[in-house]
């Protein structure tokens, strides 16, 4: 390490740097709800920040992910590797917001406890739960995030830390199954699904073209003489630059400075940064990584810091380097081999160094135009992402709005308030409790009686329902019409099994697979489940489910929430709702090709 | 970093380079197309009731909210259709026909006419009478939201 090196100091590449960041992420929330709300101007909010939080931190996994083989192929990427933990706290911080709110949301309120609904809910034949996969690589991404500081680097040792970030590419594979069993099961663009396998190859396709270089250098060094190695021609190795040759199982730099010739370990004490990749400045060789120095003659940092790395003898002869493979202790002095009247070929590489004020000029010019780049290929996907969600249905909650309604109350199969119409008919809206459970508590002691109430609204086209405000019940002299009931005879209906108070509008989308889990906790917390049918020209209908006898089934039903069915029964209309009556045994789940 | 962790972090990019891809299509693979129902259980019955104005046909009346809401009605000498073409939806909507205005009540000898479609799907209803006004009533909200005098033709 040198003098001007500031450990966790916030120099201005720093805070350039992560003032860009800031300025990239809140631009990408931005752009992501701005064209989900064009498009789809009543999606709640809870659904806009779960998917903008979720697509700009799977966006900054690929960012963060590329740029390490970036470096290995091309050392003008090393500025963007400079900061790179604060990218990924970053990333962490978006996805820890995309997971908490997904886990209040789909998980809490609920009879399970929020963690057994979350690893035991969306299971069921022929599914595989996706969000206990999101919760594995968010765990993972946190013990990285928590130990994203020198201290910990410090403490662990530089191998072990980085063995530990490693995990990183098992979150990813986490995050990619997550996405794909989970967002693309529902959204089915293949433009999403081309974007995501883009992503993949690509970031794979890169790891493996830099371990194949890396394991080129591995390979080995050079012809035996003696116990010494012939690593090459003296004359390939610029003023102030190394040579890394592979030796003893391990990297070594050998580095030219004027008249002489040195040899350290090439794996830097910070993070086994490739020191053969720096360059000599002020006299120390600087890691290209982080900027730690060290003397060539002895593998110290200058005083008074302490690192060290194993030294070797080298000598020339001819023109030719040879290297003795033994690594000497760490910070043993090797006197230079002395080299003399030869000349070292020209270098034009700049090396940056971050905790200078000023990057080189090429090398600045060159890192705007890759941070540019990156920025508008990170809008451009997630712009993608927004636009090719599939579109969001518009039910309503009017959540904080109390209202005070009168009416009969029903409380079987599920518990309805029937209001008279002005002139003739009826209307009846299904009533629940707060949170996800049914209303069959609250209203055990009203059935068939007239009541007033008070309660939000949720309504979706022509269905109604009514969360009570818990203690607002009370008896009333109500007077509605006598119901009615109408046979419609038997049908063989295609469609989802859905949880009314999420559907007609608590969540949007209130459906499909990313919602599966939350609808199975409202089901088995006694909320009326809704048969929801869509015909080819946008026409919906949705159908309360009761079993062939009339009687709830939700506890009969909870495996096959969410997936796609065929159900045969018999549709009444009562009053202005239709019901499906049939028994959970008959349902039959509609497989793929048909 | 150094040649372990190299040889490690080779193994592990080739193993995820392998077995990803495979499993991200088998995922993909397995996604189960939204069920289409061909008829839906309720329209036969509508059908048969009051046959729909043919598109385009009628004559067409806007009604409007102040906060945004807007349905088309069109209607000829025996039917009304109502369709809602932006804004957000209102809860238990129901159409009524009513010989006078009655402000912001629902005049006494309204006749419902039946609930309104959700969504921008069209609904035809049986016209009651020559001339009087059409009323957009939410039940669940318990007021007049829009109205409009239908002339008679």
């Amino acid at each position: 390490m040198g003098h001007a090196y500031r450990a966790v100091g916030w120099n201005r590449q720093k805070r350039v740097y992560d003032t860009a960041l800031a300025l990239s992420i809140a631009l990408c929330i931005t752009l992501f709800v701005a064209l989900t709300l064009s498009a789809s101007p009543l999606v709640t909010a809870e659904t806009l920040l779960i998917r903008s939080f979720g697509a700009s931190a799977f966006v900054l996994l690929h960012v963060i992910l590329s740029i390490g083989p970036a470096c290995r192929l091309d050392p003008r990427f090393l500025p963007l590797l400079y900061n790179r933990r604060h990218l990924g706290v970053a990333m962490f911080v978006l996805a820890l917001a995309h997971g908490t709110l997904a886990f209040v949301l789909f998980h809490t309120l609920g009879v399970l406890s929020p963690l057994e609904s979350l690893f035991t809910s969306d299971a069921g034949p022929g599914t595989i739960p996706f969000q206990p996969l999101g919760a594995a690589a968010l765990a993972v991404l946190f013990l990285m995030a928590a130990t994203s500081h020198d201290f910990w680097l410090r403490n662990l040792t530089p191998p072990t830390w980085k063995a530990l970030h490693m995990a990183v590419y098992v979150a990813y594979a986490l995050v990619v199954l997550h996405v794909g069993l989970g967002f693309l099961q529902a959204n089915t663009s293949g433009w999403l699904v081309g974007a995501t396998a883009a992503g993949s190859f690509w970031l794979l396709g890169l790891h493996l073209v830099a371990a194949h270089r890396e394991h080129t250098v591995d390979r080995g060094a050079g012809k035996t003489v003696g116990e010494w190695i012939d690593v090459g021609e003296l004359s390939t190795i610029p003023d102030g630059r190394a040579k890394t040759v592979c030796a003893g199982g391990e990297r070594v730099a050998i580095y030219r400075y004027g008249d002489k010739l040195s040899a350290l370990s090439s794996v830097c004490r910070h993070q086994n940064g490739p020191l053969g990749e720096g360059r000599i400045v002020d006299g120390c060789v600087v890691c290209p990584w982080h900027g730690y120095q060290y003397r060539p003659r002895d593998g110290r940092s200058p005083e008074p810091f302490t690192e060290r790395v194993p030294t070797f003898r080298v000598r020339v002869e001819n023109g030719r380097v040879l290297l003795d493979p033994r690594p000497l202790p760490p910070g043993t002095p090797v006197e230079p081999a002395q080299l003399s009247n030869a000349k070292a070929p020209a270098d034009e590489r700049e090396l940056y160094v971050g905790y200078l004020p000023h990057s080189p000029p090429r090398q600045a010019r060159f890192t705007r135009g890759v941070v540019l780049a990156v920025f508008t290929a990170c809008l451009a996907v997630v712009a993608l992402i927004a636009l090719e969600q599939a579109p969001l249905r518009a039910g309503q909650f009017e959540f904080g709005v109390v209202r005070e309604f009168r009416g009969v109350l029903e409380s079987a199969p599920h518990p309805l308030l029937r209001v008279q119409r002005p002139g003739d008919g009826v209307s009846s809206y299904l009533l629940v409790a707060p949170g996800k459970h049914g209303a069959d508590e609250l209203v055990r002691d009203f059935d068939g009686r007239g009541v007033t109430l008070r309660g939000s609204l949720v309504h979706a086209g022509e269905r109604t329902m009514i969360e009570i405000e818990p203690g607002s019940l009370a008896l009333a002299d109500v007077t509605v019409a006598a119901p009615s009931a109408l046979e419609l005879g038997r049908r063989t209906l295609r469609g989802e099994i859905v949880d009314s108070k999420c559907h007609l509008g608590v969540m949007t989308p209130g459906e499909r697979r990313t919602h599966r889990a939350c609808a199975q906790l409202c089901i088995r917390g006694g909320i009326p489940p809704l048969f929801w049918v869509e015909d080819d020209r946008g026409g919906v209908q949705r159908l309360l489910l009761v079993g062939a006898r009339g009687e709830a089934v939700n506890e009969r039903v909870l495996d096959l929430v969410g997936l796609p069915l065929e159900i045969e029964g018999l549709v009444t209309q009562h009053d202005d709702w239709l019901v499906l009556s049939s028994d959970p045994a008959g349902y039959r789940r509609i497989a793929k090709e048909q | 970093m150094n040649a372990p962790l190299r040889r490690r972090h080779a193994a592990l990019v080739t193993t995820l380079a392998l077995a990803l891809p495979v499993a991200f299509a088998a995922a993909i693979a397995k996604r189960e197309a939204a069920p289409v129902q061909l008829e839906l259980p309720l329209e036969a019955q509508r059908a048969s009731a009051v046959e729909a104005l043919a598109p385009g046909a009628g004559t067409e009346l806007t009604l409007e909210t102040s906060s945004g809401q807007r349905w088309r009605a069109r209607h000829d000498a025996t039917r009304i259709a109502i369709a809602q073409v932006a804004g957000a939806e209102l809860p238990d909507l129901l159409a009524y026909w009513s010989a006078r205005n009655g402000g912001d009540e629902l005049a006494p000898d309204a006749v419902l006419l039946g609930p309104v479609n959700g969504g921008s799907s069209e609904r035809t209803y049986a016209r009651p009478g020559a001339g009087g006004v059409l009323v957009l009533f939410s039940l669940a909200h318990g007021e007049v939201v829009a109205q409009t005098n239908v002339e008679t033709r």
